[in-house]
């Protein structure tokens, strides 16, 4: 399981656009200011998913870490494209 | 006095259609099925059963069980999904929430939830016009320990017998969300359990939704993966209707958004 300080910081990505820039800009400079330790810091700068499971990433906040880094995914995730249909 | 007309259950999420082809439409067609069925129970109150994706209920507070008992929702509005709000039903929410207390169930009341797709999605077609009051249901299954099956199956014995000792002249529909079978972030995300899912649906279409809740939530996990979980929101929803059969909607096997997708309608 990774720690604490790692998981606080992803689960507050979607109610915080400021920190979700930064991570996006500086992620190593808020991991040290978060004091998240250097395995997980350099499992958040590579964005891997094999390299987050390792140090223990919780699978769900994995997505919201996607969901804040990656436009791909966050485009894959949209739901607008059918959600028109279903009313 | 209160009473549950149907239960339902569904998966609860749509994503990019881009390469699902004719499987896309048959999913939405299956839950907009799904939706019509809800609709000519003509409920006057929805009480929805799913998980929290951690846009709420996450790492700060670890509540196992939680229900909404506000005036109105507002979405989370994650993943593109509206964030127009829609109503609840506080007085059915607190009484299921006491009721549920007497029955041995503790049970976390919200009044902020900023409900996300679990619970949106499903309503969009259950109620496009969302008129209809909803008490969200949610089950925890982000923490450790995960929540029993057989345990999810009682709440909703819980449920059941709450909603019939209301003293209101409601009819409920109940429609627990999620699944199927779905490895988020682990070795085997993108595979699809079709044969488990199959076997879910058709166990709970067949009214054995509580032999089916004997299964370990090691083993729904092993079986189904770490979202095929979810499975504990549909035995909620199915121990509303005991032992009623029902039919299955709809079943896609949907590798490219990782998840088996399927939905159940019975009648009580």
């Amino acid at each position: 399981m990774a720690s604490y300080a790692t998981h606080k910081l992803l689960q507050s990505l979607c109610r915080s656009p400021e920190l979700a820039e930064r991570m996006n800009r500086e992620p190593q400079k808020l991991c040290a200011e978060l004091g998240i330790g250097k395995e997980e810091t350099d499992a958040l700068v590579s964005r891997d998913p094999a390299a987050l499971a390792k140090v223990g990433v919780h699978p769900i906040l994995q997505i919201h870490f996607m969901i804040a880094v990656s436009p791909e995914f966050r485009e894959k995730m949209d739901t607008s494209a059918l959600q028109a249909k279903l009313s | 006095m209160a009473r549950i007309v149907g239960a339902f259950a569904t998966s609860h999420i749509l994503m990019n259609p881009a390469g699902t082809g004719e499987r896309a439409d048959r999913v939405i067609a299956g839950m907009k099925e799904v939706g019509r069925r809800v609709q000519a129970l003509k409920p006057d109150a929805l009480v929805i059963i799913s998980g929290d994706h951690m846009f709420n209920i996450n790492m700060a507070f670890q509540i196992p069980l939680c229900i909404g008992v506000a005036d109105s929702w507002t979405p989370f509005g994650e993943m593109g999904l509206d964030r127009s709000p829609f109503p609840g039903h506080r007085a059915l929410a607190e009484h299921i929430v006491a009721d549920a207390a007497i029955a041995g169930f503790d049970i976390a009341k919200a009044e902020e939830l900023q409900p996300d797709h679990g619970i949106v999605l499903p309503l969009s077609f259950a109620d496009p016009g969302k008129r209809i009051p909803v008490v969200p249901v949610l089950i925890n299954i982000n923490m450790t320990p995960l929540p029993r099956p057989d345990r999810c199956y009682r709440l909703g014995q819980v449920i059941k017998s709450a909603v019939e000792r209301f003293a209101g002249n409601e009819r409920v529909a109940v429609i627990g969300t999620g699944g199927l079978s779905h490895w988020l972030f682990q070795p085997r995300m993108g595979e699809v359990a079709e044969a488990f899912d199959r076997m879910a649906l058709a166990e709970i279409a067949a009214g054995r939704a509580e032999a089916l809740s004997k299964l370990s939530a090691g083993e729904i996990v092993e079986r189904s993966g770490n979202g095929g979980i979810e499975l504990v929101a549909w035995l909620a929803a199915a121990a509303t209707v005991p032992g009623r059969p029902g039919t299955a909607v709809y079943y896609e096997p949907m590798p490219e958004w990782l998840t088996g997708m399927g939905g159940v309608a019975i009648a009580a």
